[in-house]
C-alpha cells in the first residue's frame, strides 16, 4: 500500500508517472536515480508491500561529505510539482513468487491515482536480441493506443525512435494465418514486470514502455541514454547550449 | 481452482490435482470420470507446494485479558527494544534482561531442520523469539529474536509484533540491535583497519538524538528483519534507531556482545538499564552454551 509521508493526502491527478521496472543491469533504476537527484525531487511517500524484500540505507542522494542520516527504504515515491512528474523508485528485488501480486496491486494503484500518462522504463537482455536489433540504436518503445494516437508520429518521425519488433510465436503461424504485420508477440527478456504491467494498463491508461538493450555490467551509459531520450520527450531538464 | 500437475496413480487413469484457494484444500479429479474423488484437509498442506510462510504471534493469558479491556486492542508502549541474532540477543540478555522482565508473548516463524532446541525452550542458544515486558513499568518491552527470520517473512513478523503493541504514544522509542559479518561491509578503508567488531547506526527523522556511533555510510545497506522494522517506524513516523554490529567472527564471542555496551548510555536503553554485576558471567555462560552447538569436531 502507498503510505504518504507525514500522513498528508496527496493528489497525483494529471501527473506523469515514470515507473522504472526492476530489470537487467538496473538501467531503469539508475535512470530514476539520475532524474531524482538532478531534479531534486521530494520524497512524498512509501510503498509498503509484502512482495518486496525489505531494505534500508543512508541517503544515496546526499553530498559525499554529508554526515546526516536520511533513511531510504525499499520502495519510495518521489514527485516534482514543477515538472509534473512522479517517480516510484524500487531498490530491492521481489520475493520469489510474489511478483504477480505486486504487479496487480501496482496496476490498481496507478488507475486510482489518475495519472495523465504512465512511462514504464525497463531494459532487455542484449543476448536475446534479434539480428536486426544488434546494430543501430539500442532504444525501443512500445505504445498503447492512446499514446500512439497522441505521440506515435512524433516518436517515429520526429524523434526517429524505433518500435520494439514483434516476434513470431513458435510454432510460427502459416502464411494464411499470419495476416498483417501486427501479428507476433512482444518479448522483453529480463524486463521484470514491465511487460505484464503494460499489458494490464494499456487497455484504459495512456502507457508507453521505453527500453534499452543491455547486458549486466557498468550500465551507466545505458542509463544516461535512456534518461536523455525520456528527457527529450518530456522536457524535464532543459539543456542550455552556450553560444560562443 | 489452480491445477497442480498430474499424478499417475495407475497406468490406466490420470489423476489431476487441483487446489482450491478459498477452502485451502486439495481436490483430485480423475479425468476419465468427472467427479471429485478425494479432498485433503488443508492441514496436510506443507510448504512443498506453497511457499507462503507466515509468522504467528501468541500472547500470554494475562496479556489477552488486558487487551480485552483496552478499546484500541493494543498494549501501550513507550520503549521497545528488539534484538535480532545471537550477538544482540546475548547483549540484551546479559545486560538488560533482569528478573523484573517476564515473558508475555512469542513470535513463531518456523525452524529449519538443523535447528536444535532444548525441551523447555529457555536456553540462551535456543532458536526462539520471546517478547518480554517489565513488571514494574508495563510499557517497556523487549523482544529477543533468535530465530532466523527470512526476508520473505519479515513483513509478516513485523505485522504480528505490532498487532498488539501500540506505537501511538508521543514518547515511543524503539531500538533495533542486529549484527552482520564484516564481509558485507563496503568501504574505501580496508575492514581490517577498522578494528572489528564495530557499530554503525541508522535513525528515523523523528529520533532527535545523535547515535553513539557513526551513521552507516553509503553504499552499505541493511536488509531483512531489521530493515523491515526500521521501515515500519519510518512510515509510522516514530522515533527509532537501528544499531548494526559488524563482526568478523563466525561464532559468538564476548567481544562481539560487548561492542553494544556503550549503548547502555544511549536513549532509550539508558532508561531501562540497571547496573548488573553478573553481566560478564552471563555473557560467558551464553558463549559456552553456543560453543557446544558450534563445535565442528565432537
Amino acid at each position: 500500500m502507498f503510505v504518504p509521508r507525514d500522513n498528508k493526502p496527496i493528489d497525483f491527478k494529471g501527473f506523469t508517472l515514470i515507473y522504472p521496472a526492476l530489470s537487467v543491469g538496473n538501467v531503469a533504476q539508475l535512470m530514476a536515480d539520475l532524474l531524482i537527484s538532478t531534479m531534486t525531487m521530494h520524497k512524498v511517500g512509501y510503498i509498503q508491500h509484502p512482495s518486496l524484500i525489505p531494505l534500508v540505507g543512508n541517503d544515496p542522494y546526499a553530498h559525499p561529505s554529508a554526515t546526516t542520516c536520511k533513511v531510504v527504504t525499499c520502495c519510495e515515491v518521489y514527485d516534482s510539482v514543477e515538472h509534473n512528474v512522479v517517480i516510484v523508485q524500487q531498490r530491492s528485488p521481489f520475493i520469489k513468487g510474489r511478483r504477480n501480486a505486486y504487479k496487480k496491486w501496482l496496476a490498481q494503484w496507478i488507475r486510482e491515482c489518475g495519472f495523465s500518462k504512465v512511462v514504464i522504463a525497463t531494459s532487455s537482455s542484449a543476448d536475446e536480441r534479434l539480428d536486426t536489433q544488434i546494430t543501430g540504436p539500442q532504444f525501443r518503445f512500445v505504445a498503447s493506443d492512446k499514446i500512439e494516437a497522441d505521440y506515435g508520429e512524433m516518436f517515429r518521425n520526429f524523434y526517429e525512435w524505433d518500435e520494439l519488433e514483434r516476434r513470431q510465436t513458435f510454432p510460427a503461424p502459416s502464411v494464411l494465418e499470419a495476416g498483417d504485420r501486427g501479428q507476433g508477440q512482444l518479448y522483453i527478456p529480463g524486463g521484470g514486470i514491465a511487460m505484464a504491467l503494460f499489458n494490464d494498463l494499456c487497455s484504459d491508461t495512456p502507457v508507453v514502455l521505453l527500453l534499452m538493450f543491455c547486458s549486466e555490467g557498468d550500465n551507466i551509459p545505458e542509463a544516461i541514454e535512456l534518461t536523455n531520450r525520456i528527457n527529450r520527450w518530456l522536457g524535464l531538464i532543459l539543456f542550455h547550449v552556450s553560444e560562443s | 481452482m489452480i491445477p497442480m500437475g498430474h499424478t499417475i496413480f495407475n497406468l490406466t487413469r490420470v489423476f489431476t490435482k487441483y487446489y482450491d484457494c478459498e477452502t485451502r484444500s486439495i481436490f483430485v479429479r480423475c479425468n476419465t470420470v468427472f467427479h471429485w474423488l478425494i479432498r485433503f484437509d488443508s492441514s496436510l498442506l506443507r510448504t512443498k507446494w506453497f511457499t507462503t510462510k507466515r509468522t504467528s504471534v501468541r500472547w500470554s493469558p494475562m496479556v489477552k485479558a488486558e487487551l480485552l479491556k483496552i478499546p484500541e486492542k493494543k498494549l501501550p508502549c513507550q520503549i521497545l527494544i528488539v534484538a535480532i541474532g545471537p550477538a544482540a540477543s546475548g547483549f540484551v540478555q546479559s545486560h538488560l534482561l533482569t528478573d523484573d522482565f517476564q515473558v508475555v508473548g512469542a513470535l513463531f516463524s518456523g525452524l529449519s531442520d538443523s535447528d536444535v532446541n532444548t525441551f523447555d525452550q529457555m536456553s540462551p542458544a535456543d532458536k526462539n523469539c520471546y517478547i518480554y515486558r517489565s513488571r514494574q513499568i508495563p510499557d517497556v518491552f523487549m523482544c529477543l529474536c533468535k530465530t532466523d527470520v527470512s526476508a520473505e517473512q519479515s513483513y509478516s513478523w513485523t505485522e504480528q509484533l505490532f498487532s498488539c503493541i501500540s506505537t501511538a504514544s508521543p514518547h515511543f522509542y524503539m531500538s533495533i540491535l542486529c549484527s552482520y559479518m564484516t564481509s558485507e561491509y563496503r568501504s574505501e578503508v580496508p575492514v581490517s583497519d577498522m578494528n572489528p567488531p564495530f557499530l554503525r547506526a541508522l535513525k528515523t527523522p523523528r529520533f532527535a538524538g545523535t547515535p553513539l556511533c557513526p551513521y552507516l555510510e553509503q553504499p552499505n545497506l541493511v536488509s531483512g528483519l531489521p530493515a523491515q522494522l526500521l521501515t515500519y517506524c519510518q512510515m509510522k513516523d516514530v522515533k527509532a534507531v537501528l544499531y548494526v554490529c559488524y563482526t568478523d567472527t563466525l561464532y559468538l564471542d564476548t567481544f562481539t556482545m560487548e561492542v553494544f555496551k556503550p549503548l547502555v548510555q544511549s536513549t532509550p536503553i539508558k532508561d531501562v538499564f540497571q547496573e548488573n554485576k553478573k553481566a560478564g558471567e552471563v555473557m560467558k555462560h551464553i558463549v559456552d552454551i553456543y560453543s557446544l552447538k558450534n563445535s565442528l569436531y565432537l
